[in-house]
């Protein structure tokens, strides 16, 4: 399935997963399920419930942008293990490129074009 | 901090449902960090928000997160299933040997199970498709202190009397069965004799439906006739059969006022015609008295009122009517007629069963089932160790037990779906010959009735589920650790339980051998056993027209045909019919006290001689007597003993008001079915009611015979037709249940046998298989073919042998059980168990030998290749 994706990350990495990405990032070792929901949350400014950021994430391990791994079971989880989520070499990659993309296109905008737009 | 999350903990839990639903629906993948985070958001609002909010927080997230959840849980599920799948096939396509034998094995239990799942809810079906059936019942009348079964039968006026009497029984019909009748119209003309006398109310009670006419009026007038469909057909073709007339006996003209469809099988009341009941009187019966027991009454009670209590209202009743009589009413439901009917003179229980049927039967389903599961648990286990690594491969990579049973389960379902389907097509196949051995008319009715395909699903869910609860528990026990280092043997633990179920279908195997065999030594003996008359070349003929009227004419000019022995006449013809009966006895040295009723038939000069009775003293009817017509009484050796005389003859008798004088006395002979002891029974010639004609005939040249006594039957009687039969085979018709029951029987332990053979070969084929080198060695260093044959025998051998030893009992009491319902039976003789035990071992070992012998015949070189 990881093939699938190969030669055109760029393409799809949606404005959702660059978000996550980054969230996980920020969050260092700290980057699980209700860490990464509580910073998506205040940077998107909505409500995520905590069973749809797994769907994204899992998709985007699929595509090997990020590994995750159960932590040891701690107890105010009731003696469950968290899952802990780490960006890939290729998942930066993508980040960075998508950056790149953007930045290139942000460069060539005039102020006075922006001012301008119809209301 | 701790310490207060330690005490918020304490007091707030988590909602309970909310978190089951998580749980349950969960991928394992998801299931513990999502449960973890929430927990832990949730103790976070506990302590930030209060408890309140906290669960309410929850439970919003979980409903938030069901449509992520969800889509998760199917997709791992059919991800997880279709892998099962592909295994399973993989499976199946690389043993096809294995798979066929358990296929096939559960296809033919399962198709067994259906065949007499469908006979038995045919049997349990009689009746009820009335629409008061649950209401309907019928009067049936118990004599009390007289040693016979209730009576079927009761008296004319009865049903009028109990609907005036109790409010309870709102309708109340009685009726006759018919005679035979020569019925014609135009051109057609035939004999019929299933047909019944009815009153107009009869259709009230019995909502036969009706194709054409009115039930509410079609039996009002005197002259009115209701016919079935098929009756129709035969009579009129595509004509209205409306308003036209049949002939009767060519005497009276019927009008058909109404026609039903044809009489569903499944009813204890067979019949072609309604006649109406009141021809009777012209027919010569008395329908206004009482003291008549011929007629069958059925009653239909009040919406809520309960038969027993309706049954104990009415119970002492013809008491009321005569004093002085034991007699005691009760209501026997509709429903119950046909399984649960055990009456003296019940005409209408030719087509009847017996409940004890049904259980036999259900648990003969039940073996042949579980004989192949059995053989599904078997081969499955026994070849466990090829699926050992698969098993110990899938909990490494992270499945837990449950999904391993989860597993196993899916494909024993996956199994026994597949064998329901061919099992479906060998019902549609053998359907028709079950119905002709059964004498049913079953199908698959898959729309009338929603429990036909709810119960066929769940005969193929529940074999799927027996069939795979041990393996899938076995298998799933294995720990990978263990199979993967390879310490890991296949299953000596299984091979204990294995052993413990070949036993366990084996003795059922051998419980069916033994149970045919007794039936069928049973209904041998019955068929041999010696009534205490002659049955051979004895022809019999009803004594009817003109016949009758000029009976000792005709008896005389036959008796100079040289092939013809004898004849004489009686009102009944053995084992059949209804013989009199009367508690109004009187004879000298009676003890006043003594009440004993007995019944009673009339008969004929030479009754005893042509019958080939002996008699134990005093003399048959003789015309040297001339009183013996009129006052002669000869009793038999059953109402001697009873009356406690020492020397009868001689001695009075009287029946009533009649005056009569012991002649002789007559050796017991059968004049009942064999289910019956012989009881009292009075023979005398004064009341001449004489119904059947007997006669004793040589046994050459019997077409001739026939042929003579044909043509006197057409001088006499040329309105009706040639009628007649033989005492031996009428004589047989009385076990016809019990012989149709015995072929079935015969065939469902055959297929038991096949399957557990199939079984038994799929196991042998297997532990050959596994000591092929163990069997190369050996033939190298020596052993000779049959030394091996017998090594690998022995196995299976002991097996059988502790089967015989736990069926044996078992057959005993069950068969004894059965034998209880004849009055006279063979005993169960220790050659049966043996025989049968033996019988079986043959079965085993010839099933087996096919893979010993060749096992043992194989060159030590290619089996040490082996591998």
């Amino acid at each position: 399935m990881v093939d699938k994706w190969k030669g055109d990350i760029m393409k799809l990495l949606s404005s959702h997963d660059e978000v996550f990405l980054l969230a996980i990032l920020r969050l260092e070792d700290n980057a699980y399920g209700m860490n990464i929901r509580r910073e998506v949350s205040k940077a998107t400014g909505k409500n995520w419930s905590i069973g749809a950021i797994y769907d994204p994430l899992y998709r985007m391990e699929k595509r090997g942008l990020l590994e995750s791994y159960l932590s040891d079971p701690t107890s105010e989880r009731g003696g469950r293990s968290k899952r802990i989520f780490k960006v890939k070499k290729k998942g930066l990659d993508a980040l960075l490129e998508h950056k790149e993309a953007r930045d290139r296109l942000w460069q060539g905008i005039k102020i006075t074009t922006l001012e301008s737009l119809p209301r | 901090m701790d310490k207060r999350l330690t005490t918020i903990k304490k007091n707030a839990k988590p909602p309970v449902i909310s978190r089951w639903i998580i749980k349950k629906i969960q991928s394992p993948y998801s299931k513990t960090p999502l449960l973890g985070d929430l927990e832990e958001e949730f103790y976070a609002i506990c302590s930030e928000t209060g408890e309140k909010s906290a669960r309410r927080w929850y439970r919003c997230q979980v409903i938030k997160s069901l449509p992520f959840s969800i889509s998760h849980f199917v997709y791992w599920r059919t991800e997880m299933f279709q892998n099962h799948l592909k295994i399973a096939f993989r499976n199946v396509w690389r043993n096809k040997a294995y798979s066929f034998i358990n296929i096939s094995g559960l296809a033919i239990g399962m198709a067994c199970c259906i065949l007499i799942l469908l006979w038995i809810q045919d049997e349990l079906s009689f009746d009820r498709f009335h629409r008061y059936s649950n209401r309907l019942g019928r009067v049936v009348v118990e004599v009390e202190h007289s040693g016979q079964r209730p009576w079927a039968v009761t008296e004319a006026p009865l049903s009028q009397a109990l609907k005036e009497t109790y409010p309870e029984i709102v309708q109340a019909t009685r009726l006759q069965l018919g005679r035979r009748f020569r019925v014609k119209y135009g051109e057609k003309r035939f004999d019929e004799r299933q047909n019944i006398f009815a009153g107009p109310d009869f259709f009230e009670m019995f909502t036969f439906p009706f194709v054409k006419g009115d039930p509410q009026t079609a039996l009002n007038e005197k002259r009115s006739v209701v016919i079935t469909e098929k009756t129709a057909q035969k009579y009129f073709g595509s004509e209205d059969p409306l308003g036209k007339k049949l002939n009767f006996n060519d005497r009276l003209d019927l009008q058909v006022t109404g026609v039903l469809k044809d009489i569903p099988k499944n009813s204890h009341l067979q019949f072609d015609f309604v006649l109406p009941f009141n021809w009777l009187e012209d027919l010569g019966q008395d329908i206004h008295n009482w003291g008549n027991f011929n007629f069958f009454t059925y009653v239909l009670l009040e919406k809520n009122a309960s038969v027993a209590e309706v049954s104990q209202k009415i119970s002492g009743y013809l008491r009321t009517v005569t004093p002085d009589n034991d007699t005691r009413l009760f209501i026997q439901p509709l429903g119950r007629i046909h399984l649960y009917s055990d009456f003296e003179y019940d005409a209408l229980a030719v087509n009847n069963s017996d409940c004890k049927y049904i259980f036999i039967f259900a648990s003969i389903a039940l073996f042949v089932l579980f004989i192949a599961c059995i053989n599904f648990i078997n081969l499955t286990t026994a070849r466990s160790s090829n699926r050992a690594k698969e098993v110990a491969m899938r909990k490494v990579v992270g499945a837990d037990r449950k999904d391993v049973i989860r597993q196993f389960f899916g494909e024993s379902l996956a199994f026994s779906f597949v064998a329901f389907g061919f099992a479906l097509g060998i019902v549609f196949l053998f359907l028709p010959v079950f119905n002709k051995l059964s004498d049913k008319n079953l199908f698959l009715d898959m729309t009338g009735n929603i429990w036909v395909p709810v119960g066929l699903i769940g005969i193929a869910f529940f074999t799927g589920l027996l069939s795979g609860s041990y393996p899938s528990l076995y298998l799933s026990s294995f720990q990978p650790g263990d199979v993967l280092k390879r310490t890991f043997t296949a299953g000596p633990k299984s091979s204990h339980y294995r052993k413990v179920l070949v036993v366990a279908q084996f003795s059922l195997s051998i419980i069916l051998i033994i149970g045919t065999t007794v039936v069928d030594n049973q209904l041998d003996y019955i068929r041999n056993r010696k009534l205490g008359f002659n049955k051979e070349n004895l022809l019999y003929m009803p004594l009817v027209g003109g016949m009758r009227q000029q009976y000792e004419a005709v008896k005389n000019e036959w008796l100079r045909n040289e092939n013809i022995m004898s004849v004489t006449a009686s009102s009944n013809l053995p084992s059949f019919g209804r013989n009199w009966a009367t508690g109004a006895l009187d004879w000298e040295g009676k003890d006043p006290s003594e009440r004993i009723i007995m019944q009673g038939v009339d008969v004929d000069y030479d009754f005893f001689e042509t019958f080939g009775m002996q008699m134990k003293a005093g003399r048959g009817f003789s015309r040297d007597f001339p009183t013996d017509e009129n006052s002669g009484v000869i009793l038999n050796e059953t109402a001697i003993n009873i009356m406690g005389l020492r020397s009868p003859i001689g001695k009075r008798f009287s029946i009533g008001g009649w005056q009569g004088t012991i002649v002789g006395v007559v050796q017991d002979y059968n004049f009942k079915s064999l289910h019956n002891k012989i009881e009292p029974l009075i023979l005398a010639m004064a009341g001449r009611q004489l119904n059947f004609v007997f006669v004793r005939i040589k046994s050459q040249n019997m077409s001739d015979t026939i042929k003579f006594l044909k043509g006197q039957w057409e001088r006499y009687n040329p309105q009706f037709s040639f009628e007649y039969g033989f005492a031996d085979t009428l004589l047989g018709n009385l076990y016809t249940n019990e012989e149709k029951v015995r072929t079935l029987f015969n065939y469902f332990t055959f297929l038991a046998i096949f399957i557990s053979c199939l079984g038994l070969f799929g196991l042998s084929f297997y532990l050959t298989e596994q000591r092929t080198k163990e069997i190369g060695i050996r033939k190298v260093l020596g052993a000779s073919v049959p030394k091996i044959v017998t090594m690998l025998s022995k196995e299976f051998l002991k097996w059988v042998l502790i089967a015989n030893i736990i069926a044996w009992p078992v057959a005993y009491y069950f068969m004894d059980k059965w034998l209880q319902n004849f009055a006279y039976k063979t005993d169960i003789k220790i050659w049966t168990f043996l025989l049968s035990g033996a019988l079986a071992v043959i079965i085993a070992l010839l099933t087996v030998s096919y893979q010993t012998i060749k096992a043992a015949s194989t060159n030590p070189a290619d089996s040490l290749r082996y591998e």
